[in-house]
């Protein structure tokens, strides 16, 4: 097992110094530098284009400026911001916070709801509740999300003004660190759940598949043919097993989560890692996007093992077993 | 004996009148307190050569300069008490404020003056353009610094007054050799300006408090703070709640959401900041045919209803234009004939230069690029003219550049037939105007002499200008250029389009002509019985 | 037993077409997507030479709620929501599909050829995939659109490049599970070295499952081309459903109209595109159908 740790590390390693310099040349092969956008913002003299060629290192020939640039990322240095005046890693920093909460905040609701919904699904085959859980995952599945997130504006924060419209605190916000943390949840509350709705619907939909199939297994037809009672059958036997695929699909759901959070939170105003992507890319701030994209990855990679460990915590027997969903 | 009763009487009532007025009257004299808030878009940073416009305003507060420039474009004494030019414009010199002080309490002496000259020389977008002139900086004692230029340079003194340009630094903060544009202590600065920072909330806010040592009449307010403020409706519902009592309407509204703060009971929004002087052009690329016939250029300047674009489509927010200087700079052609409007003489031009309707009624294609951001200049002057201009048989190819980037690519690239874009005039010609139209300014650059334009008589009048320092002949020297281009119609100018300051009218004495909220607040104070 | 029985290339065990679409056709909803999906395509195809033909005229007052004059309202520019929609029906649907196609040609070109060859190429097709994988599919689509220009074909090239790793690895398990079947064998014994006509003969095999995969992937690249050009991203001269959203973000509090209907045909039309996909599921494996 420890080797298959190792592995996963070193091919996890491989695969992020592939993201930098993929993304390296990326910027290369596009039209514009960090230089044109800075100029076209009012335009600068001679002898300030040539500075600023410097300051980013533009000068230097390609070769040396990957060689650079890969050096410095493995001493976690990933660059300067110009535009923020802050290394790169703290401007990304500042904005981590907001998109991880916003993330988790999500997952945990639509994981938990969606497990729910679809044991419930599950155990009741024919009953409504089956077809409202089908509905609502296929409706969850075919709404755009930052259309959602819209709508739910519209609905809580305009007609019944329950929640705020945007941002992550109000203006100014509270001090001390509860009327703080409390103000930010209110904030959260709206793009949390239309983030979440997105998940719930291909994981109630997962977790009722799954449910089913292991219900209908015959380890299970045996454990109540002997007797044991539904509950104990449920709890104690199908769900473990209904659990393999899904805390799968919940680790593998980070690429998306991501991708989410930057809709919902460019909709909902929110300081989070989406807007300030946004923003980098249309500013040609390469260290930020980078940074940004290696990040991103890097989570992924690491979610992926994480989730493989979960994987074979949960169930040893089955180390391996590719179930192919 | 009767009407004189009736006289004494009528005086007692006047004097009693009188006296209550005067009592009812609002406070005509400015009183300490008041918290003024500066809602904003995002602020990057507070490296004041920062070229963000939203970082500009934090720097007025936070960073002082040598001299000041009042709203009639006059100059003020600031952290310098006082100033010579010398008869032959080569030397000026600069005497020390003896209680100018930074906001760590140490001294301003000359060696950080000269230090911080040399800085936005080498450090600003402008610098070159602004203080290339200067040969030698020396300081002769700690109060006194004295400039000696190679050239005469009329703009440089007004070049000095704004701390986008030549902030005062401390040398002992900044000068300890690491790049100024990297220099950490950009998230922790060290001021001279009337205002220090007391709390920096930054991405969120910003409060700054008046600096005790601050060499001028007041501050009088209280705090200043700045908060970030993303969205169109969070402006609004800010500025109706009177949460939020300055903002620059340019940057997160479109000139028609501006009528709503007009409706407001005590907020105003007026024109401001001239000495930025913005002026939204068409550039033409004049190198290749229909474009390097003047006689086009003219056609396709006179096919643009100018007063139509500023009345209707920017709801009277921009005005028509007279020539490459916008009005409102002293050089500008403010008395000048506004550009014509006239469809026939534009097709009787084009087809005097050879190119008649064809059949299908176009006489030739040209392509037209422009940015999706400043949606009101960009966006919906670039769809009007596709229309206007085939009402006189030009064919128009919209591209719309999705960021800045790509629109600078094609621009410095010279791949374009029409480009619309934003030249700010800045203060002073020499540092915004000349750039657009000499010979030696054709550069692979946005904002340079992309159109091609060249001609040495109008390079000879723009260097002749550059160094005189005899104000009238200066101002005549800028006429005569102005008409010269006017008649040569390189590019072509659309529309004036000033900065718009949405204001809370209680906010007292606020700077709207000159630099505008460009410009240190320590003359404002908080009115609280201000009407409109 | 006899024994001469001629060597022939039997033909796979086939699900005949006709049974799959009783199936389907029993499936309601499927059955009612179906039809509406049907119709949202006709209305794609002719829609636009009905009402006005250029969804980007100034025809009204701007920020007219639905009425008489403006059936379901217009936008910020005064342009028609429904003349809009109607333009916005065929180009989101073309671009959904043109994206879809080039996701086919990606993944079930790397997943076939990794799943049949095994080996060498199947590892680094793999590690390819895995690569692609690992960066979150938005973000880099966004970074495509942006770097190079924002035409209609750099939208559906970033659409196509960024999803296709899920269709590669069902096809690699397709293959892999085919390849090792007794016709494929026997139609190798048989001569057929040549690897196109093994294609020809484990792909159509294969294809129940990618079928459904397809048919989801373009309800995945509608929603994806959405956000793009909700973020602004894609060809501005380009009327879609998603462009209609984000054109309108400034306005909705005011004006929910010009972003709901946008919306909810994008809803309709990819829930549409789910129901299908699901019922064909249903339709290829009755065995798993559990109701």
């Amino acid at each position: 097992m420890k080797g298959g740790i190792a592995a996963r590390l070193i091919s996890g390693i491989s695969l992020l110094l592939a993201v930098v310099v993929l993304n390296f040349f990326l910027i290369q092969l596009a039209p514009g530098d960090a230089v044109d956008v800075l100029v076209a913002d009012g335009g600068a003299t001679e002898e300030a284009v040539k500075r600023i060629r410097e300051d980013y290192g533009l000068d230097q020939p390609i070769g040396t400026q990957l060689f650079t640039y890969v050096l410095n990322i493995l001493t976690g240095d990933l660059g300067y911001s110009f535009h923020f005046n802050k290394q790169v890693t703290e401007v990304i920093f500042e904005a981590l916070p907001v998109t991880i909460l916003l993330g988790l905040a999500a997952l945990f609701l639509s994981s938990i709801l969606g497990v729910v919904l679809g044991v419930a699904a599950a155990l009741r085959p024919t009953h409504l509740t089956s077809h409202v859980v089908t509905l609502i995952s296929l409706i969850g599945y075919a709404t755009p999300t930052f259309w959602f997130g819209m709508m739910m504006l519209i609905a809580f924060a305009s007609w019944l003004p329950l929640f705020p419209a945007y941002g992550l605190t109000s203006v100014p916000p509270p001090k001390g660190f509860m009327p703080y943390a409390l103000d930010a949840a209110y904030h959260l509350v709206l793009p949390a759940v239309t983030l979440a709705g997105l998940f719930l619907a291909s994981i109630s939909r997962l977790s009722r598949a799954s449910m089913l199939e292991v219900l209908n297994a015959d380890y299970i037809r045996t454990a109540e043919a002997m007797g044991l009672t539904r509950a104990s059958v449920i709890y104690k036997h199908a769900l473990r097993n209904a659990a393999i695929p899904i805390v799968t699909m919940i680790g593998l759901q980070l690429g998306q989560l991501l991708s989410g959070a930057v809709l919902v939170e460019t909709v909902f105003s929110l300081p989070g890692i989406g807007p300030l992507l946004f923003e980098s890319v249309l500013r040609r701030d390469y260290p930020v996007m980078l940074g940004i994209l290696l990040m991103s990855a890097g989570m992924v990679i690491f979610a992926n093992i994480l989730t493989d460990l979960t994987y074979r915590l949960i169930d040893p027997r089955i180390r391996g077993r590719s179930h192919a969903r | 004996m009767w009407f004189s009763f009736l006289r004494s009487c009528a005086h007692v009532v006047a004097i009693a009148s009188g006296l209550t007025l005067v009592w009812l009257a609002p406070a005509t004299s400015q009183e300490k307190g008041g918290k003024a808030v500066v809602a904003s878009v995002k602020i990057p940073s507070l490296n004041p050569l920062h070229p963000a416009a939203a970082v500009g305003q934090v720097s007025a507060q936070l960073y002082g300069t040598l001299l000041r420039m009042d709203e009639d474009w006059e100059l003020q004494p600031n952290l310098a008490k006082s100033w010579q030019v010398s008869d032959n414009g080569l030397q000026l010199t600069f005497k020390l404020h003896p209680k100018a002080q930074f906001h760590d309490g140490s001294a301003i002496t000359s060696a950080d003056v000269k230090w911080s000259i040399e800085n936005s020389v080498a450090n600003h977008r402008f610098g070159t353009a602004m203080f290339g002139a200067i040969g030698g900086i020396e300081t002769p004692n700690a109060q006194t610094i004295v400039v000696s230029l190679v050239k005469p340079s009329p703009a440089i003194l007004r070049s000095m007054t704004s701390p986008r340009f030549l902030p005062i630094l401390p040398k002992a903060v900044y000068g300890d050799g690491q790049k100024f544009m990297k220099h950490p202590r950009h998230a922790d600065p060290v001021g001279s300006g009337p205002f220090k920072l007391s709390d920096n909330g930054l991405p969120s806010y910003l409060v700054l408090e008046p600096f005790e040592g601050w060499v001028n009449e007041g501050p009088y307010l209280d705090q200043v703070v700045f908060q970030v403020v993303g969205d169109q409706s969070a402006l609004r519902v800010g500025f109706q709640r009177g949460e939020f009592h300055l903002a620059s309407g340019s940057a997160l509204s479109t000139y028609r959401d501006l009528a709503q703060y007009d409706e407001l009971d005590k907020v105003v929004v007026d024109p401001c900041c001239e000495a930025t002087g913005s002026i939204f052009a068409m550039d033409m690329n004049n190198r290749k045919p229909p474009l390097d016939d003047a006689r086009v250029r003219k056609a396709i300047s006179m096919a643009i209803n100018r007063p139509f674009i500023s009345e209707k489509l920017h709801v009277g927010r921009t005005f028509v234009p007279t020539g490459p200087i916008v009005a409102s700079n002293p050089y500008g052609m403010s008395d000048a004939a506004p550009l014509e409007y006239n469809l026939e003489q534009a097709k009787a031009l084009l087809d005097e230069a050879g190119y008649p309707e064809g059949s299908d009624g176009n006489r030739f294609e040209l392509s037209l690029i422009h940015l999706s951001i400043w949606r009101d200049l960009h966006i919906t002057v670039g769809t009007y003219l596709v229309p206007q201009l085939a009402k006189v048989g030009i064919k128009i190819n919209r591209e719309q550049m999705p960021d800045t980037g790509s629109w600078g690519k094609r621009v410095s690239a010279w791949n374009y037939d029409l480009a619309l874009m934003l030249p700010g005039n800045f203060h002073d010609p020499t540092v915004g105007v000349s750039r657009i139209y000499v010979c030696d300014n054709i550069k692979n650059r946005a904002y340079t002499n992309t159109s091609g334009h060249c001609d040495p008589k109008t390079d000879a009048l723009f260097e002749a200008a550059a160094i005189e320092t005899d104000d009238t002949k200066r101002k005549d020297l800028y006429r005569q250029v102005g008409e010269r281009i006017r008649d040569a119609m390189p590019i072509t100018w659309i529309s004036e389009t000033p900065t718009q300051m949405i204001r809370d009218v209680r906010l007292e004495n606020m700077p709207i002509g000159g630099w505008g909220f460009y410009g240190p607040m320590d003359g404002v104070w908080w009115n609280a019985g201000a009407k409109k | 037993m006899p024994v001469e029985t001629p060597l022939q290339i039997a033909p796979p065990p086939e699900r005949p077409w006709r049974t799959t679409w009783r199936v389907f056709a029993a499936n309601r909803p499927a059955l009612g997507a179906l039809i509406v999906l049907i119709g949202i395509i006709l209305a794609g195809l002719f829609g636009p030479y009905i009402v006005a033909p250029n969804p980007f005229e100034m025809v009204n007052v701007p920020l007219l709620p639905p009425s008489e004059e403006a059936l379901l309202g217009t936008d910020f520019l005064g342009r028609d929501v429904f003349t809009a929609l109607v333009h916005g029906a065929r180009t989101t649907l073309l671009i959904g599909i043109a994206a879809t196609l080039l996701t086919m040609v990606i993944g079930i070109g790397i997943g076939a050829f990794a799943g049949y060859f095994g080996g060498f190429v199947d590892d680094t097709l793999m590690r390819v995939t895995e690569f692609f994988l690992v960066l979150p599919n938005l973000v880099f689509a966004m970074i495509l659109t942006t770097l190079f220009s924002p035409s209609i074909w750099m939208v559906v090239f970033a659409i196509g490049v960024v999803n296709w790793c899920p269709l590669a690895r069902l096809t690699r398990a397709e293959f892999v599970r085919i390849k090792g079947q007794e016709f494929v064998l026997a139609a190798r014994a048989a001569g057929a070295s040549d690897m196109r006509i093994n294609l020809r003969t484990i792909l159509p095999n294969a294809m129940p499952p990618l079928i459904v995969s397809i048919t989801l992937l373009i309800g995945v690249c509608i929603l994806f081309e959405a956000a793009l050009s909700f973020l602004g991203l894609t060809d501005p001269d380009v009327m879609t459903w998603g462009l209609m959203i984000g054109a309108s973000r400034d306005y909705f509090w005011d004006a929910a109209w010009t972003v709901s209907y946008p919306g909810l045909a994008i809803l309709i039309t990819v829930l549409c595109i789910a129901l299908i996909g699901d019922g064909l599921n249903d339709a290829f494996n009755p065995k798993l159908r559990k109701r």
